[in-house]
């Protein structure tokens, strides 16, 4: 049976980000008491999967790498029609950036996924908005990657015609060995979680692995597997510059469009 | 006693608010023009899971409860009262049949009603009175291998849209010589069935509301629901356990869509240089609005768990009904006050809210009659 | 790569599409000449496509002191493992401290990878980019839709590698300068490729929808006319925007109620928002709280508007629009010589 793996990431509930507050110790954001939700975008790539499993019958196997109390959002994908659900979780993965991320996610893969055939994620987080990681999933796995996917099309669930959005062209590709894919919400309308999968969901596995359950090297996980980090966290402040222009409409526009230019919008 | 939801009834509101946005919002401006509910909008309540949220699964439906029930009206009304309103009627139909039902009549009905093929809907109300139960005028008598009924039903909910009819007519009379009920499955294809007129309601406008007209209408003998002589029984019980915590699920939904929309405006209108939701009167009437909704939502979930539960909860049901409907009312009537002029304009829901609310607080029985319940109730135990 | 004491110079990934270089590396190179500058190193693009030699020479002249030139027809079209190969090895070989990247659907889907496969750091989406004290590369991004920024840093590894949004940094004059242009050598076959490009399509200009618009014309009540409502919708054309309309001006049968901003109408997000004939009362200007740059032309100077909008120029639509719709021309006309 051919395998999707979808990566899913839990993020605060856009609904409640005026509620985060800086720790300022820590320099990082605190996130607790703020419900999560599953990254729009994610839905978007179990959609591609979970019409496969529809269509020629492919398994759906979804990863994700969060903090333990994120459960649900985990619960709500196997309730979309997901099969299984691997969560890892672990003090030594926390601070992670991209890099370690997706170090992480492509051994979860390797540990309970593997062969896949296809890995799909969301474009980009709605919270950190890299869209690094699938890369670098691809690269961790051996695989290519092909981001910004706009459609993806199979006559038989072998062979796939893979569009890529880039700023002025669509490019297409041919793919019929395993790749990565980050879609956009161009590709699709996700599925309505429905009552009969909720009940479902209860049944299905939806297991916690730490660390060294995965089998991770512990110089690559966390804040010691990441090149980057956070010298400091602030929140801007948005002051409008309310500088009036005034005079002849030839002056004023040129005025205008040198202003617009210079903040960067034109 | 806990009072915190499961994970699987966070999961199901957090789907149902999505549905809800998803499927009705975008219907309700049409719904509220037409005055008729959109009848593609069945099989999609049929494929989410609500219209089988009361029917066992062997029969088709998911079987998830009357609490989860009482969770997906809520959130379905919250965008569209008229939805939820045809929602619950429909479920109206599917738990006397399948309380009371032969093993055919679930095999053939229950299906189709919980994959939202069709809507249910049942008939007790007529022009003689719906509060006069007794006083109920239209017939059934056998003939032969029929029933034959003959009389009008009004305020009929799902009239115009359903396949599958429960109807209580009078049968004859007791030992005692008072008049004996029987219930009965209608199917709109019999013979000398008609729909009457259908109302134009100044509120839950979307849900249709009709009359039913049977002259000589044959009746299969097997359509016969429960035992004869049993029909005030399985519509009282109907009305009680499934009826009214139906409507008091409406109404915490309107509450919640009162309090939601109340707040927005009043963090946004900005009077005297400050958003309004800086003077105390405006957050006294928020304040008000929200102890209106929690005790709605609060006493609904409690006769729903008892439902659950198997307890009885009739009075519970009641209650919650008298006050959930009530309470709409008030709460849009607060956030049309807190929207001032603009609560007149048909742009702004409030007043759609205060026009639902008020149609809610007669259907299931009136506020007065649930005061009779209630008062016959504390008489006999305190 | 773990630093050593000769990482040096500061390097831009150039993007070409269909041979003619874009903006954004330009950009990119006019930063690099800046901090290259302060610490006193040298600033390298790199460019792969199917380039002629001269083509690469122009990189100079915004501040390139070498161009890295990977021609080959093969390279033509983006292909993410090849350009990865032959830009990692240069690296490799080179040792840049720094490489900055467009963060153009192109470059967001390369410049993971290349620093995967460098094992190094990557911020995404800068918003700025800065020497710290130390002489490292404060990287400032943007997170949580743009409520919170973070200074990222790559202490350790090498090379410090960004994306930049286009627009962010401002593209310099060319000048004269001098510097190198170096072919290198491209060792590439097709079975490199995987997976095969089946076609390249150019993408149809689709209306923008109000809600994601990036550019966002509002029409209110000064508008005066239907007539004049053209203006707006060929203002929004040429800036690749929607057209939205205050309530009055909804009323007046100037726009459909579909695209009215407001309390009771759309909220919009844009990152440029012109409201022309609008007075700036709160029902609207809740819709459009979130733009980043609001641009207002009324005709009376008191207008609530002008409290609360970046840049408010106080003249007649009739007068100021078309004035502005002619010079926006003349500029994008400059820009395709």
């Amino acid at each position: 049976m051919p395998r999707a793996v979808v990566c899913v990431k839990p993020i605060p509930d856009p609904k409640y980000w005026d509620r985060l507050s800086l720790d300022p110790e820590k320099g990082v954001l605190r996130r607790e008491g703020i419900p999560t939700v599953i990254n729009p975008l994610d839905k978007h790539a179990l959609e591609v999967a979970l019409d496969l499993k529809d269509r020629f019958g492919w398994e759906v196997v979804v990863v994700s790498m969060a903090p333990p109390d994120t459960l649900n959002t985990l619960r709500e994908a196997l309730a979309m029609g997901a099969d299984r659900a691997f969560l890892a979780s672990d003090r030594a993965l926390a601070g992670a950036d991209t890099l370690a991320t997706a170090y992480t996610l492509a051994g979860l893969i390797k540990k309970v996924a593997q062969p896949c055939d296809l890995v799909l994620c969301g474009n980009m987080s709605l919270d950190g908005s890299t869209s690094q990681v699938a890369p670098q999933i691809a690269h961790f796995l051996g695989i290519p990657h092909i981001t910004h996917v706009s459609k993806v099309e199979t006559k038989d669930g072998k062979t796939f015609k893979i569009t890529m959005d880039l700023k002025e062209v669509h490019m297409s590709f041919s793919c019929d060995s395993p790749i990565t894919l980050a879609v956009t919400k161009e590709v699709n309308l996700p599925r309505l979680v429905n009552i009969m999968g909720i009940l479902a969901a209860e049944a299905k596995p939806l297991e916690v692995l730490d660390a060294q359950g995965i089998g991770l090297d512990p110089s690559k996980i966390g804040q010691a597997g990441s090149p980057t980090r956070v010298r400091n966290l602030f929140k801007p402040e948005i002051k409008r510059r309310r500088k009036v222009i005034k005079g002849e409409p030839e002056k004023v526009v040129e005025e205008l469009l040198n202003n617009l230019h210079q903040v960067g919008v034109l | 006693m806990d009072f915190k939801l499961s994970e699987r009834e966070e999961l199901l509101r957090k789907s149902m608010v999505e549905f809800a946005q998803r499927e009705i919002a975008p219907l309700v401006e049409e719904m509220e023009k037409s005055g008729e509910f959109p009848r593609s909008l069945m099989k999609k309540m049929g494929d989410i899971g609500l219209c089988g949220l009361v029917t066992s699964p062997q029969y088709g439906g998911n079987g998830m409860g009357h609490l989860a029930r009482a969770i997906g009206t809520e959130e379905v009304s919250k965008v569209s009262a008229a939805a939820g309103f045809a929602l619950q009627v429909h479920h109206t139909a599917c738990w006397p049949i399948e309380t009371w039902g032969t093993e055919e009549q679930k095999k053939k009905y229950l299906p189709r009603l919980a994959k939202g093929e069709t809507f249910g809907a049942f008939s007790i109300t007529e022009p003689s009175g719906g509060s006069d139960v007794l006083g109920m005028q239209t017939t059934a008598k056998e003939e032969g291998d029929y029933w034959v009924i003959n009389g009008r039903k009004c305020f009929c909910t799902n009239s115009h849209i359903s396949d599958i009819l429960v109807v209580v007519a009078r049968t004859g009379e007791d030992a005692k010589g008072r008049p004996a009920f029987s219930a009965f499955i209608v199917e709109p294809s019999f013979e000398g069935f008609s729909l009457g007129r259908e109302e134009h309601k100044m509120g839950l406008r979307g849900a249709f509301t009709g009359e039913l007209v049977f002259q000589d209408c044959k009746v299969p003998k097997e359509n016969l629901l429960g035992k004869v002589g049993e029909g005030l029984k399985i519509g009282l019980a109907t009305v009680n356990r499934i009826g009214r915590p139906g409507m008091a699920a409406v109404g915490v939904g309107l509450c919640y869509a009162s309090l939601e929309e109340a707040t927005k405006f009043a963090k946004e209108r900005v009077l005297y240089g400050k958003p309004i939701s800086n003077l105390q009167s405006i957050q006294f009437l928020l304040a008000d609005i929200f102890t209106l909704a929690e005790t709605a939502r609060w006493l609904t979930y409690r006769g729903a768990w008892m439902m659950d539960q198997g307890l009885p909860c009739d009075t519970e049901m009641t209650l919650a009904k008298l006050v959930a409907t009530e309470n709409a009312f008030q709460c849009a009537r607060m956030a049309c006050d807190i929207h001032g002029g603009y609560s007149a304009i048909q742009e702004y829901s409030v007043q759609r809210y205060l026009r639902d609310a008020w149609v809610t607080i007669p259907s299931g029985g009136t506020s007065q009659v649930a005061k009779v319940v209630l008062g016959r109730h504390v008489l006999k135990n305190f | 790569m773990m630093p050593e004491m000769n990482h040096e110079g500061f390097w831009v990934f150039i993007e070409q599409i269909q041979g003619k270089i874009s903006d954004v590396g330009l950009e990119l190179l006019g930063k690099a000449r800046e901090l290259a500058d302060a610490k006193g190193t040298y600033v390298g693009a790199v460019l792969l496509g199917d380039i002629p030699h001269k083509e690469a020479y122009s990189l100079l002249s915004y501040g390139a002191d070498r161009v890295y030139l990977f021609s080959h027809p093969l390279l033509g079209v983006y292909h993410a493992l090849a350009y990865t190969k032959l830009i990692a090895s240069l690296v490799k070989r080179e040792k840049p401290e720094a490489l900055f990247v467009g963060a153009t659907p192109l470059g967001a889907d390369l410049a993971p990878r290349l620093a995967a496969v460098l094992e190094t750091g990557l911020s995404a989406h800068c918003v700025d980019l800065r020497l710290g004290e130390d002489g490292i590369l404060e990287q400032v991004v943007a997170g949580f839709g743009g409520s919170w920024l973070a200074v990222i840093v790559c202490p350790e590894r090498r090379p410090q590698m960004a994306t930049v949004m286009p627009g962010v940094f401002k593209k310099p004059e060319p000048t004269k300068r001098d510097g190198e242009v170096i072919p290198e050598q491209v060792e590439v076959k097709e079975s490199d490729l995987v997976p095969p490009v089946m076609e390249v399509k150019p993408k149809e200009k689709k209306t923008v929808a109000l809600d994601s618009a990036d550019v966002v014309i509002c029409g209110g009540y000064g508008m005066g006319s239907k007539e004049n409502w053209k203006m707006l919708e060929e203002l929004a054309k040429l800036l690749g925007g929607a057209v939205g309309a205050t309530r009055p001006a909804v009323d007046e049968g100037w726009a459909p109620e579909e695209v009215m901003i407001g309390q009771s109408g759309k909220t919009v997000h844009p990152t440029l928002y012109i409201g022309a004939g609008v007075s700036g009362v709160m029902h609207h200007v809740v819709g459009i709280q979130d733009a980043e740059v609001v641009v207002v032309i009324n005709k009376d100077p008191h207008a609530p508007f002008f409290e609360v909008c970046d840049f408010g120029v106080v003249g007649e639509v009739e007068k100021v629009l078309p004035v502005l719709i002619k010079k926006l021309k003349e500029r994008q006309e400059a820009q395709k010589i």
